[in-house]
C-alpha cells in the first residue's frame, strides 16, 4: 500500500500529458454544447458596440501574435461580425508585428461574410515599428499621418473611412485584443488625450488585473479569456470557434481540479504514514 | 546621460503643460522615436544573426537550430521582398505566398509552443499546488472554485445543487457571485497593491535614470 501510495504521489509526468490530450481532443471531437453564461464585462462590450449608430466607428486593436490566437482571434472574428452587422466601420491595427497576418485574416474573411467595401467599410493598417509613438502621432496629426499607407501598401489619406474618423478623437469605441501590456499604451496616450471610450478583451491568464482596470474606468467592459469570446459569441448569436473550444476547457479544468485534489490527498497520506 | 536627463525631464513636465507649443514638441519627438523603433529593429537583427553564426561556428549545444533560424529569416525576408504579389490558390482562395507560409508555417508553430504549456501547467498542479500551509490552502482553494466556476461545465454541475431561501438569501450562493467576489473584491485588493508597488517601483527607476544615478542601460556595471 506504502509502495502504491509513493508511485501515485510521483505519477509519471506522461501520464497526466496523456489525460490532458484527452481531455482536450475528445470534447473538441465529440462537443458537449453546454451553454455559457454571460458576465457583465463582456456584455459591456457587447451593449457599447450594440448601442452605436449606424456608421460610428470602432478601433479595432489586435495586440497578439499566434501563441494568444485561441483565446484572442475569435473575439476579434466575434467583434468584427458584430460591428459588420450594425453597418459599423472598422479600423484596425496590431502592435505585434508576428500578428499581423491574422489581422489581415480576420478582416478579409468577416468582411467577404457580410460583403464589406475595404476603403470604404473597414481598414487594415497593420504594423508599424514605434508603439506609443504611433499613438500619440494618430492623436496629434491624424491617423493617416502615423500610417500613410495601409497594410497593403495604398495610401490612407484618400480613403473614404479616414474623411470623418481622421483623428483619434474622433472614434466612437476603441476595442482592445490584448495579449500583453498594450493597453497601457492605449489608455496613457490615448484614451486619456482624446477622450474616446475604451474596452477590450484579454487571454485568460491576464483576466485577474483587468478587473482592475475596469474599476479604475480604463475599459468599460472586457472579454476574459476564451470564456470571454464565448460569451460574446453567444450574445452576437453565432457561436464559433471560442464556444467550441469551451468544451475543452470544461473538461480540461475539471481533470486539473482533480489532478489538485488526488495530489493532496496522496501528499497528506503520505505524510500522515511518514512516507517522503 | 544628459541626453535622458533632458528627455525625461521634458516629458514628465509636458504632460502638466497643455499647450499647444509641447503637444508639437511631443509630436515631434514622438516621429523620433518611430525611426529609433525602426532602427533597432535593424539592430535586432543584426544581434540575433551575430549570435548564431558564433554558435554555428563554435559548433554549440543545439547549432542546428540556429542554422533552421537563418534559413527560416532569409526565406522570410526573401520572399516577402521578392515575391511580395506573387499568390498562391488555396481552398479558400488565393493568397500571397508570404501569408500562406504565415498562416501555415509561422501560426501553427508559436501556437503549438504556447500550447504546450498547458501539459506544463497541468503536471506542476499536480505536483506543486500542496496544501502545506494556511496561505497555500487559502490559494489553492480561491483557485480550485475560480477554475471551476470559469467554465461552462462547473456552473452546470453546481446548479444541479438545490438552493433554499433564508431570510430572502439564497443558500448556497450562486458559483458566479462566489467567483464575482473572489475577483471583485479579494483579487482586485491584491491586485491594487501589485499595482500600486509596480508604479512606484517605475518612478523610482526613472528618476534614477533622470539623474544618472542608473547607468546599466548604457553598458555600465556600477
Amino acid at each position: 500500500m506504502n509502495a502504491l501510495l509513493k508511485k501515485m504521489a510521483n505519477l509519471d509526468r506522461r501520464i497526466i500529458y496523456v489525460l490532458i490530450s484527452l481531455a482536450i481532443v475528445i470534447p473538441l471531437l465529440y462537443p458537449l454544447f453546454i451553454e455559457v453564461n454571460v458576465n457583465p464585462e463582456a456584455k459591456a462590450v457587447y451593449d457599447t458596440i450594440d448601442n452605436l449608430p449606424s456608421g460610428s466607428t470602432v478601433f479595432l486593436a489586435m495586440d497578439f501574435d499566434p501563441a494568444s490566437k485561441p483565446e484572442l482571434y475569435p473575439m476579434a472574428e466575434a467583434v468584427l461580425r458584430h460591428c459588420f452587422s450594425r453597418d459599423l466601420k472598422v479600423i484596425g491595427m496590431t502592435f505585434w508585428v508576428t500578428g499581423v497576418g491574422l489581422g489581415e485574416k480576420a478582416f478579409t474573411d468577416i468582411a467577404k461574410e457580410y460583403n464589406k467595401q475595404y476603403g470604404t467599410d473597414y481598414l487594415y493598417l497593420g504594423w508599424k515599428a514605434g508603439g506609443y509613438a504611433l499613438v500619440i502621432q494618430m492623436g496629434e496629426e491624424g491617423i493617416s499621418a502615423a500610417f500613410p499607407a495601409d497594410h497593403y501598401g495604398r495610401e490612407t489619406s484618400t480613403m473614404p473611412i479616414l474623411q470623418k474618423v481622421s483623428h483619434l478623437k474622433h472614434l466612437d469605441y476603441l476595442v482592445e485584443l490584448a495579449a500583453g501590456g498594450s493597453i497601457g499604451t492605449w489608455y496613457y496616450y490615448g484614451k486619456m488625450k482624446y477622450k474616446f471610450k475604451m474596452g477590450g478583451g484579454c487571454t485568460g491568464v491576464m483576466v485577474a488585473g483587468w478587473y482592475n482596470l475596469m474599476k479604475i474606468d480604463w475599459i468599460n467592459g472586457f472579454m476574459g479569456g476564451l470564456r470571454g469570446a464565448a460569451e460574446y459569441e453567444k450574445l452576437i448569436n453565432k457561436k464559433a470557434k471560442a464556444t467550441r473550444g469551451m468544451d475543452a476547457q470544461s473538461v480540461s479544468h475539471m481533470l486539473i481540479i482533480a489532478m489538485i485534489i488526488f495530489g493532496n490527498i496522496t501528499y497528506f497520506v503520505n505524510r500522515a504514514k511518514g512516507n517522503k | 546621460m544628459i541626453v535622458a536627463f533632458v528627455m525625461g525631464v521634458f516629458f514628465a513636465l509636458q504632460y502638466y503643460i497643455p499647450h499647444p507649443f509641447t503637444d508639437d514638441l511631443l509630436t515631434g519627438i514622438s516621429k523620433w522615436f518611430i525611426v529609433i523603433s525602426g532602427i533597432a529593429m535593424g539592430l535586432g537583427i543584426v544581434s540575433l544573426f551575430y549570435l548564431h553564426y558564433h554558435k554555428i561556428k563554435r559548433r554549440a549545444p543545439a547549432w542546428g537550430f540556429s542554422f533552421v533560424m537563418f534559413i527560416a529569416l532569409f526565406a522570410m525576408v526573401g520572399i516577402g521582398i521578392y515575391c511580395a504579389n506573387a499568390e498562391v490558390i488555396t481552398e479558400t482562395g488565393k493568397q500571397t505566398i508570404y501569408g500562406w507560409l504565415y498562416q501555415n508555417f509561422m501560426v501553427p508553430l508559436q501556437s503549438t509552443m504556447f500550447s504546450i504549456l498547458a501539459f506544463y501547467v497541468a503536471s506542476a498542479a499536480f505536483r506543486a499546488f500542496r496544501a502545506k500551509t494556511k496561505e497555500a490552502t487559502l490559494l489553492l482553494i480561491a483557485a480550485i472554485i475560480v477554475m471551476f466556476a470559469r467554465v461552462p461545465m462547473g456552473e452546470y454541475v453546481y446548479a444541479q445543487i438545490p438552493t433554499f431561501q433564508v431570510g430572502g438569501v439564497t443558500i448556497p450562493p450562486s458559483i458566479g457571485d462566489i467567483t464575482s467576489w473572489i475577483m471583485k473584491t479579494i483579487n482586485m485588493a491584491a491586485q491594487g497593491g501589485i499595482s500600486l508597488g509596480i508604479c512606484l517601483g517605475i518612478i523610482a527607476m526613472s528618476l534614477k535614470i533622470i539623474f544618472g544615478i542608473e547607468k546599466s542601460y548604457m553598458g555600465s556595471t556600477k
